[in-house]
């Protein structure tokens, strides 16, 4: 590869750059240490790589470095003067315009330049105008809304409310601080975990396999070890042979053992055959094409109902469910996915069942023969891809003394620790796992998938390696939402009470079973745990087949079962001639009862209960009466348009309920300063933030005064990690224990020195203070003692640790509503009005929560209407680029409404509940429901994509699309008569 | 993304300096497409920017393109307002990405890699377009209609190059109209229907993209009826003619071509039909 010498200035410096011939302005910017120009999609999709050359903004990673040659390039580091930040970087600091920030630099060098456009400038409406021209920037965690608002500060000065000054004091927790790396995002510093790399580093590429499922009979990696700058191929042969999963889930893992560093079959297009370490990716991408690998092709199957064989007949589905067939003769000899003996916590490797769930209560014959009429739909929901704008990414090095550290971009530091500390038979003690910033994670990295071989390659060469993603790679060989089947069946009385429920799940896990079972469990429980029925059966299972695992994403298989749920209660409704509002009102879990479907105590919890103002909030956002017929809307000239409005109801707990442990250090330090250890993640969410704000208000200080040291191994204690819904409720109340903790020892060690009964003093910011002003301070008569004071006379750190794990979790509950249109020519459904209530028990910074909730309507958009996997005949991802796999823009979300309905929790900390997941699950149910009452068709298929509507419209009076469903309507009518 | 595999990059300042056309050469106009998606097949870069082919010009024979003139110029640059054909010429630009590659991407480029979906043939066709084409032999004009022969097909050979496009002055004063339809609101289109229409003469021209491999066009004398508009559209593209993949069917593609095509003409018809 031939070498070439560039001259340009990089933010006003003259550089000379010497790179590859075929380098992006990209890459060359990164050799310039320009690292908060983030690689996200390299193809020219996201904008996450935004510069401007010669004041021109262009997407980096598409522009060839040679035409920069005599040019001044911009970057994000060249925005601010010193200290001085821009208008635009001011307006998302003060806009709060980004959750994990990884879009951030590419949005502000893009909204700078856009503001200047005359389209946008003198745009009658600058908000339509700045959604429609950033379709060349991708958010996945704001929802756009915050950056929206920003750029319409920076560029047009809108002001909006004064956001609080971050030392303010008084009450810390309920106020929208600002998340505290703010100012390094909007100044694209290298916080991210790829921003920095030891000296040295190797990097690793792996093989992928080009089939679906076969065995390696051969491999020579002869050719690629001799290949310049290559130092090491792995294989199968070169690694120790131990099952694990890749979930990150602690102890006991309840998933299936069924990976292996790399194995000796491959089990789908994209799985790892071989890794390569060299001294550069291009080398070591080189090697990996010089790896001859002899396969042994076996048949293969991509439908989980197919992969079963005879095991799929109690699901209850049609016979013509199945998407693939097997043919006629291997009907006998299912492809089997792990006929490996040393797997183990498989539930039916024989029918590629990788777990089961079943779950019941009550008497379900009883409850059919109580109903009066009986409702029965087959769902189908795709496979779909997290899209973390930051790419799964380690780098693995020694210390002096044989210390393993892992700097990797997971949610799991600590089971990531425990994991690679069994598979390479180290201590726990000698493994190092942290995370430096996440750009984002939502799930997939809640999976070990870099860490393992990037550590090995270490441990092999001696030298530090990095293992980076590209998008290709994230889009086909990490992991998906659970594909599902899903068959719903109702039985209800004429007064609307459900006498019965039966629901059967068949999810995709694809390749392995990392997640699958737990994700079936909340595919079940918490649709069919929503409603009061005394009935219910639930039967889900996580199958095997030759695609892209499936794995952890937001909402955790609830957000497919609420899909199947909610659409089916609105088809009740419409039965029952009933508002869908109504219906749930009477329906609904009461605040009395409990979640007891197939459990005899109880693992969730109502603590708080703002079910029934969540409901009458988004009711009257919404402007919705009873009976409101759809309405028509006035352009119809240029086609024929159907607006209607549409509602669904969602739940998810708050963390896991006895497992999930997190432990909090909190200290004086000596300088006067806290100090806060927390084990947690924060994925860009803002938790960071949040945890310190439960401190604050104990320790009646400002979280200026916090430092806070997070989610590394060897720094900070135990905590399970960031997913299901826990770092607010969990880690947040072992802040809060820890935090009374120390305020209870600074107050009593004060105790000694000011000789004050401890009940008369209190903290107060960096002081002790006497409730009754007696001290003779001269410039405060109740200042007793400063806490640095303090500190230093008691020689050094004052510190305590507290533990929490949660006897139960807390529900939260997310009412959603929504109004579209939908072109009857065309099948194209708009989202007009969001408006989303969530019961959330207490937010602790009501902007973050916010946050957090528009970001998952947005992520629950694109679920509905145009997010799928699409995979051809080899079970091969066609669309892993994000111009063919379509996230919402900005211009496809409507200005949306949250409403907080806060009622303190009484398990959560201070009140709070989980929020997390909750956001995504009620979009889908809600845009089909509005798409119904906007035509009167109904579909059961995800994503609503313009065809699929087009084509509900199309057979619209053979009742509806699919032909299952059309076959149950019989059924349902026979039965009601 | 960055192209392992290039060894050499050549930057001509006239189109004799280039050695004989090779396997593993490309072209390398804006680089909005080279540079998204690996190309291992590349060696040698062959940068057109220093031939200053970047031309936007009005010249008595029409508008013409540079090869290298890039889209933001389109959007930029002032025409006179009875110049209808601009329209779709910036819709085009806008259909095709965001304001950041229009700074980069060129219009002969997007043409020249001729997918299915490509935002300017259709526009090329509309407007009567041509192309001039250099080749080791000489130049020559290509008929927009001629020029795209499938999906990333077109009757240019290995070493060819598009110099330029003229669209012919006559057609620059026809009104257009530039409908797309798309699975999201934006991407790849699944049906683009460029109509333009001459007002003096009643005359329409619609160049129909996404649907078949290959844009295909449509001429009409007058204005149509609708019932012309269904068997003429039949006639151009049957339906086995018709993209069948996994973003959207045949059948979808036709029919959407069939309701844009309505939508599009709406506006020529006059009061009485609107």
């Amino acid at each position: 590869m031939n070498e070439q010498t560039l001259h340009f200035q990089v933010n006003g410096q003259e550089q000379q750059i010497c790179c590859a011939v075929g380098a992006s302005l990209l890459s060359a910017l990164h050799q310039q240490g320009c690292m908060g120009v983030h690689r996200v999609c390299d193809s020219g999709d996201c904008g996450s790589c935004t510069v401007w050359v010669n004041d021109v903004a262009v997407h980096s990673c598409i522009f060839p470095a040679f035409r920069a040659e005599g040019t001044a390039v911009t970057t994000i580091e060249g925005l601010a003067q010193g200290a001085s930040l821009t208008p635009m970087q001011r307006a998302f600091l003060e806009k709060q315009g980004f959750q994990c920030g990884y879009c951030t630099p590419g949005m502000i060098m893009s909204a700078t330049k856009l503001v200047e456009r005359p389209e946008v400038v003198q745009a009658e409406d600058p908000d339509a105008a700045i959604r429609n021209w950033m379709d060349g920037n991708l958010c996945r965690c704001t929802g756009y809304q915050a950056i929206a608002e920003s750029i319409l500060a920076g560029g047009f000065g809108f002001q909006a409310e004064v956001s609080p000054g971050l030392a303010e004091s008084g009450c810390q927790v309920g106020r929208s601080i600002p998340k505290q790396d703010g100012p390094a995002i909007v100044t694209g510093q290298p916080i991210y975990t790829a921003d920095w790399v030891p000296a040295g580093t190797l990097h690793l590429k792996v093989l992928r396999s080009p089939h679906a499922h076969a065995l390696i009979r051969r491999i020579d990696t002869t050719k690629a070890q001799t290949l310049p700058g290559v130092h090491v191929v792995l294989t199968h042969a070169d690694v120790p042979r131990i099952p694990y999963t890749t979930a990150g889930h602690g102890e006991p893992v309840p998933d299936p053992h069924d990976h292996y560093l790399l194995d000796n079959k491959v089990r789908f297009v994209g799985d790892r055959v071989a890794a390569v370490v060299a001294d550069s990716v291009a080398i070591a991408e080189q090697a990996c094409g010089l790896i001859e690998v002899d396969y042994e092709v076996l048949p293969h199957v991509l439908d989980p109902l197919a992969a079963m064989g005879d095991r799929a007949v109690d699901l209850g589905f049609p016979p013509d469910a199945a998407s693939t067939k097997l043919s006629s003769d291997s009907s006998t000899r299912l492809p089997l996915l792990h006929d490996e003996p040393d797997s183990f916590q498989i539930h039916d490797a024989q029918h590629n069942i990788a777990g089961e769930v079943r779950l019941e209560k009550g008497n379900l014959e009883r409850g059919w023969a109580e109903a009066d009429f009986t409702l029965e739909r087959i769902y189908q929901v795709p496979a779909v891809q997290h899209f973390h704008l930051e790419p799964h990414v380690s780098t693995s090095w020694l210390e002096a003394d044989g210390t393993l550290v892992v700097r990797s971009a997971t949610q799991v530091p600590f089971h990531c620790q425990r994991v690679l500390a069994q598979l390479f038979d180290l201590p726990k003690e000698k493994v190092r796992v942290f995370k430096t910033h996440l750009g984002g994670g939502f799930g997939n990295k809640q999976e070990i998938l870099t860490e393992d071989l990037c550590a090995l390659a270490t441990l092999k060469t001696g030298r530090p390696v990095q293992w980076q993603f590209t998008r290709w790679e994230e889009m086909t060989a990490t992991n998906s939402r659970h594909a599902a089947k899903i068959r719903l069946k109702v039985g209800v009385k004429r007064d609307g009470t459900l006498t019965a429920m039966e629901m059967a799940v068949a999810a995709n896990t694809g390749a392995y079973g990392n997640h699958g079972t737990q994700v079936v469990f909340l595919t079940g429980s918490m649709p069919l745990g929503l409603y009061r029925c005394e009935n219910q059966r639930y039967l889900g299972r996580s199958v095997y087949t030759n695609t892209m695992p499936g794995g952890a994403f937001r909402g955790y298989g609830a957000t497919q079962g609420f899909f199947a749920m909610e659409c089916l209660m609105d088809e009740v409704a419409i039965a029952l001639q009933l508002d869908p509002l109504e219906l749930r009102r009477r329906q609904l879990i009461q605040p009395s009862a409990g979640l007891l479907l197939g459990a005899d105590h109880h693992f969730h919890l109502i603590g708080s209960y703002g079910l029934q103002e969540a409901l009458d909030q988004v009711q009257q956002r919404l402007q919705h009466t009873p009976a409101m017929p759809p309405s028509r809307t006035g352009q119809d000239s240029v086609g024929q348009t159907r607006r209607g409005i549409g509602f669904a109801v969602a739940m998810q707990g708050s963390g896991l309920a006895k497992i999930h442990e997190a432990r909090v250090r909190l200290a004086l330090q000596p300088n006067g300063r806290y100090l806060m250890r927390t084990g947690s993640v924060d994925l860009g969410t803002g938790s960071d933030t949040t945890l310190r704000q439960i401190a604050a208000e104990v320790l009646h200080t400002t979280i200026d005064q916090i430092d806070i040291i997070t989610a590394d191994t060897k720094e900070t204690p135990f905590d399970a990690g960031a997913y299901a819904s826990a770092t607010t409720y969990i880690t947040g109340q072992a802040v809060l224990l820890a935090a009374q903790d120390l305020r209870s020892h600074l107050l009593n060690r004060a105790v000694e020195m000011v000789n004050i009964p401890v009940e008369q003093m209190d903290l107060q910011g960096d002081c002790i203070v006497s409730k009754n002003e007696v001290s003779e301070h001269e410039n405060d008569p109740s200042l007793l003692i400063t806490l640095e004071t303090l500190a230093h006379q008691q020689n050094g750190v004052i510190e305590v640790e507290r533990h929490y794990a949660a006897d139960a979790s807390t529900l939260t509950f997310a009412v959603q509503g929504v109004e579209v249109e939908v072109d009857l020519e065309t099948g194209k459904v708009s989202v007009l009005k969001a408006v989303q209530a969530v019961d959330i028990g207490k937010a602790i910074n009501p902007r973050i929560c916010e946050g957090q909730i528009i970001g998952g309507m947005a992520m629950g958009l694109g679920y509905a209407l145009t997010e799928e996997l699409r995979l051809n005949e080899q079970g091969q991802t066609l669309n892993p680029t994000p111009r063919t796999y379509r996230l919402p823009l900005a211009k496809d979300m409507p200005k949306v409404e949250v409403v907080l309905v806060e009622r303190g929790d009484p398990y959560g900390p201070l009140g709070a509940k989980g929020v997390g997941e909750v956001s995504v699950n009620g979009m889908a149910p809600a845009i089909a429901n509005a798409v119904a009452h906007a035509t009167g068709v109904r579909l059961y298929q995800l994503p609503m994509t313009p065809e699929r509507v087009w084509a509900a419209l199309r057979s619209r009076h053979s009742s509806d699309s699919s032909a299952c469903n059309r076959g149950l309507e019989n059924a349902d009518l026979e039965n009601d008569a | 993304m960055d192209l392992h595999t290039v060894e050499t990059l050549l930057r001509p300042t006239r189109l004799d300096e280039l050695p004989p056309w090779q396997p593993g050469m490309a072209w390398l106009a804006g680089g909005t497409w080279l540079f998204t998606e690996p190309q291992p097949q590349v060696k040698t870069l062959v940068d057109l920017q220093r031939l200053g082919w970047d031309e936007l010009a009005v010249t008595e024979a029409g508008l013409v393109i540079g090869a290298t003139c890039v889209m933001s110029r389109l959007v930029e640059a002032e025409f006179p307002e009875q110049w209808g054909a601009i329209a779709a010429l910036r819709r085009g630009v806008h259909a095709l990405a965001s304001f950041k590659v229009q700074n980069v991407a060129t219009v002969v480029g997007n043409l020249c890699l001729a997918l299915p979906a490509g935002t300017f043939a259709p526009v090329m066709m509309a407007l009567g377009a041509r192309y001039e084409v250099l080749s080791p032999g000489g130049a020559a004009w290509i008929e927009a209609v001629d020029f795209q022969t499938g999906a990333r097909r077109t009757i240019l050979q290995p070493g060819d190059v598009v110099r330029r496009v003229l669209i012919p002055r006559e057609f620059l004063t026809w009104q257009t109209t530039y409908q797309r339809i798309c699975v999201a609101s934006a991407g790849l289109a699944l049906a683009i229907v460029v109509t333009a229409y001459n007002p003096m003469t009643q005359q329409v021209r619609v160049g129909i993209g996404a649907v078949s491999p290959a844009p295909k066009l449509l001429t009409f004398a007058g204005m149509p009826t609708a019932e012309e508009v269904a068997i003429a559209l039949n006639t151009a593209i049957p339906l086995e003619d018709c993209i069948e993949d996994d973003q959207a069917s045949a059948t979808y593609r036709r029919e959407m071509a069939r309701v844009l095509l309505g939508r599009s003409l709406a506006p020529f018809y006059g009061p009485t039909r609107s």
